[in-house]
C-alpha cells in the first residue's frame, strides 16, 4: 500500500541526483539497470524477500544500511516520543479528573476551552509559538537540537542539558494527546459516578478522594487504555513535523528528509517501524485492559 | 424505649431550571433499636429518595434535603459536614440498594471490597480484616467463602452478590440498617432465602431495619412497623398486624386488594385506578384524591393531616368528625372534579 502511494510521488531517486552532463539515455540505462523500471509488484516482492531476511535495504544516495541509519536515530526518536507520552497521561488524566470533579464550574470550562486549542492547534504554529517566546524572547531554551554542541557536559548537568532541550518539542508534541486524554478522562469518570457501585463506596462511608481516586477512576481508566494505545503511533506521527521544527535528530526528521530526496528505502523501513508500532500499541492496550478490568480475559 | 432513629418532617426536593419538585415532602417516623419499619410504595412515593436522605446520599446538585430533622441517637445528621456523614456512613448505618448487579465496583474482588470497610472504620489490619471478611462471607451463607473472598462481582450470581451486600453493609455492625428494595431484582426462591438472611442476621446483631419496598409481601414477613407513603406524604403509619387486618387508608386497602391472596380466591384483582402523579402536579387537596373511590369535595379543597386514632397515624378525612356530616351529593361531584383533574394531568404530561 504504502509502497505504491510512494511510487505516484512524481520523481525518482535519479532524478534528485541528476547533472546537467547525463545524457537521457543514460539516465535510462542507469534507471533500468536499478530496477525502476520493472513492474510496481516485482519492485514490492524484492523489496519483501529482502526485509523478511533483515535487510531493510541501503540508501540510494550515500548506500548506507538503512537498518543501521534508522537504530542511530531510534534513541534520539524514543526520548522525544517518551517524555511526550509521559506528559501526555501524567498531565491529561489528573486534568481530566479535576475537569470531572468541578464539572460546570469555572475550571470545568477553561480546562475544556483549553483543550480544544490544544487538539485544534497545529503543531508547527504552536512549535514556532514556543520557539519564539521561550528560545529568542526569554532566551530560557534553546531553539533547537538535542544537546549543546561542543559543551561537555557529564553526569546531572548532561540530564538537565537534555532535559531543556527536549521540554519544548515534548510540550508540543504532547499537547493534542493530553486533551484527548483529558477529554476522554473527564467523560469517563463523569459516566462512571453515575453507576450504582459509586453509590455503594459513598454509603460505605469512604472519603470523597478516596471514591474519587480508587472506585471511580480505575473503572474510569478503561476507556482512556484505548487512547493510550492509539497515542503511541500518533506520538510517532506527531514527532515528524515536530522533529523538523526543532531540529531533533530523530526518525522523524530522517522521515522528512527521505521524502524530500525520495529515498525509498528508508520511507519504506519507516513505514515498516510504524505499522508494528500500531500494532504494538494495540497488544499493549489489550494487554492493560486484561489488568485493570477483571472482567476481560483473553 | 430510646427512639434510635427519628425522622422529623422530612423534605427533600429536586430541583431543575429553577423549579423545586418535592418527592418527599414532610415525612416523620421512629425506629426503636431491633426494630423493623417498612416502608411500602409506588414507584414514585418517594420511598426510595427517604431512605436516601438519611445518609444525604441524594445526587447533588439536583436533589436536596430542604427541611427537617433527622435524629440519629439523638444526633442530628443533617447538621453534620460532609466529613461527619462519611464516618456515619458503613460503620453506624449502612446501607443495602436495588441492584446488586451493579451495586459491586467490578473491577475489584468481593473481598477487597468487604475488607475495605473494616480497615476505613475499625482500623484493623489487612490481615485481620481478611479473617473477619471470610467469616462474614460465611455468616450470609455463601459456600467456600475463601474462595469467592478472591472473586470479582461478575463471577457471582445475583443472590451472590446481594448476599456480598449485606455483608458488606454488616461489616461494622452497624446500629441500623436501610435496605432500599434488597429483593427486587432476585428471583422468588432467592428473594425468601434473602429475607430470610436478614431475619437471622438482624436477630444476631440486633440491628435496626429500614426496609424500602413495594412489596407487601416482604412487609409482612420481617416488618414490625409499616408506613405507606404515598406522592412524597405518609399516608398510613401503624404495625405491621394491624395493617394487614384492618387497613385504614382507602389507598392501603387499594394495595391489599391489588395483591393475590392463597384463602380468598377471586376471580379478578381489584387495581388502584390510574397512576401516581408527577409531584409537579401536587394540588392543595388530598394527593390520592385523583385515584381514591370515596372521594369528596372536602378532599379535593383541603389536605388531611396525619391523624392518630387508636394503633392507627391515618391522613384521610374518611377518619375525621367532619365526614359524617358531609353533604352526600358532594361525594358524587368531588369525583367529577378529581377525575377532570386526572385528565387534564395526563394532557399536561
Amino acid at each position: 500500500m504504502t509502497f505504491s502511494i510512494m511510487q505516484l510521488a512524481p520523481g525518482n531517486p535519479m532524478q534528485t541526483m541528476i547533472n546537467p552532463k547525463i545524457s537521457a539515455e543514460e539516465m535510462q540505462r542507469a534507471q533500468e539497470k536499478l530496477g525502476f523500471n520493472d513492474p510496481l509488484y516485482i519492485q514490492y516482492f524484492k523489496w519483501m524477500k529482502e526485509v523478511a531476511q533483515g535487510n531493510l535495504g541501503y540508501t540510494v544516495k550515500t548506500g548506507q544500511p538503512v537498518g543501521k541509519l534508522i537504530l542511530e536515530r531510534l534513541p534520539a526518536t524514543l526520548l522525544l516520543t517518551g517524555t511526550a507520552f509521559l506528559m501526555a497521561f501524567s498531565i491529561g488524566v489528573p486534568l481530566g479528573v479535576y475537569s470531572a470533579t468541578h464539572r460546570y464550574r469555572l475550571p470545568d470550562y477553561v480546562l475544556t476551552v483549553f483543550s480544544f486549542i490544544g487538539i485544534s492547534i497545529p503543531s508547527f504554529f504552536f512549535g514556532l509559538g514556543m520557539i519564539f517566546v521561550f528560545a529568542l524572547k526569554f532566551g530560557w531554551l534553546p531553539t533547537s537540537g538535542m544537546i549543546t554542541i561542543g559543551a561537555d557536559h557529564t553526569g546531572y548537568a548532561l540530564f538537565l542539558d537534555y532535559l531543556k532541550h527536549v521540554i519544548m518539542p515534548a510540550t508540543v508534541l504532547a499537547l493534542p494527546t493530553i486533551a484527548v486524554v483529558m477529554r476522554f478522562t473527564r467523560s469517563s469518570l463523569l459516566e462512571v459516578l453515575n453507576q450504582d457501585f459509586i453509590r455503594t463506596a459513598d454509603a460505605k462511608g469512604l472519603s470523597q478522594q478516596k471514591v474519587y481516586l480508587k472506585h471511580a477512576l480505575r473503572n474510569a481508566l478503561i476507556p482512556v487504555i484505548t487512547v493510550f494505545g492509539l497515542s503511541i503511533p500518533f506520538l510517532f506521527g506527531g514527532a515528524y513535523i515536530t522533529e523538523h521544527i526543532f531540529n531533533w535528530p530523530g526518525m522523524g526528521s530522517l522521515g522528512i528528509q527521505s521524502i524530500v530526496a525520495r529515498e525509498y528505502p528508508v520511507i519504506m523501513a519507516l513505514n515498516l517501524f510504524t505499522s508494528m508500532l500500531v500494532m504494538f500499541g494495540n497488544l499493549l492496550a489489550d494487554v492493560m485492559y486484561a489488568w485493570t478490568d477483571p472482567r476481560i480475559r483473553y | 424505649m430510646e427512639n434510635l432513629l427519628e425522622v422529623k418532617n422530612l423534605k427533600t426536593s429536586f430541583f431543575s431550571d429553577g423549579k423545586e419538585t418535592p418527592a418527599v415532602d414532610g415525612v416523620s417516623f421512629e425506629l426503636k433499636k431491633g426494630e423493623t419499619l417498612g416502608i411500602v410504595g409506588e414507584s414514585g412515593s418517594g420511598k426510595s429518595v427517604t431512605s436516601l436522605s438519611i445518609l444525604q446520599l441524594i445526587q447533588k446538585p439536583h436533589g436536596k434535603i430542604v427541611n427537617g430533622e433527622i435524629l440519629f441517637k439523638s444526633q442530628n445528621l443533617l447538621e453534620l459536614n460532609d466529613k461527619q456523614i462519611r464516618k456515619i456512613r458503613g460503620k453506624h448505618i449502612s446501607m443495602i440498594f436495588q441492584e446488586p448487579m451493579t451495586s459491586l465496583n467490578p473491577v475489584f474482588t468481593v473481598g477487597n471490597q468487604i475488607m475495605e470497610v473494616m480497615t476505613l472504620h475499625h482500623g484493623v489490619s489487612m490481615r485481620e480484616a481478611k479473617v473477619q471478611a471470610i467469616n462474614m462471607l460465611e455468616l450470609v451463607g455463601i459456600p467456600s467463602p475463601e474462595k469467592r473472598f478472591m472473586q470479582y462481582p461478575h463471577q457471582l450470581s445475583g443472590g451472590m452478590r446481594q448476599r456480598v451486600m449485606i455483608a458488606m453493609a454488616l461489616a461494622c455492625n452497624p446500629d441500623l440498617l436501610i435496605a432500599d428494595e434488597p429483593t427486587t431484582a432476585l428471583d422468588v426462591t432467592i428473594q425468601a432465602q434473602i429475607l430470610e438472611l436478614m431475619k437471622n442476621l438482624k436477630k444476631q446483631f440486633d440491628t435496626s431495619i429500614l426496609l424500602i419496598t413495594h412489596d407487601l409481601g416482604v412487609v409482612s414477613e420481617a416488618a414490625d412497623n409499616v408506613a405507606v407513603m404515598y406522592l412524597g406524604r405518609i399516608v398510613e403509619y401503624t404495625d405491621v398486624d394491624t395493617f394487614f387486618e384492618e387497613p385504614k387508608h382507602p389507598y392501603s386497602q387499594g394495595l391489599l386488594k391489588s395483591i393475590p391472596s392463597l384463602s380468598n380466591r377471586v376471580e379478578r384483582l381489584t387495581p388502584i385506578q390510574g397512576q401516581v402523579p408527577h409531584p409537579s402536579a401536587i394540588t392543595q387537596g388530598c394527593r390520592f384524591a385523583g385515584r381514591c373511590e370515596h372521594v369528596h369535595d372536602m378532599c379535593i379543597r383541603e389536605e388531611p393531616p396525619l391523624m392518630s386514632i387508636s394503633q392507627h397515624q391515618i391522613r384521610c378525612w374518611m377518619y375525621s368528625e367532619s365526614w359524617n356530616d358531609r353533604d352526600k351529593e358532594d361525594t358524587a361531584h368531588g369525583r367529577e372534579v378529581a377525575a377532570g383533574r386526572e385528565s387534564s394531568k395526563v394532557v399536561h404530561h
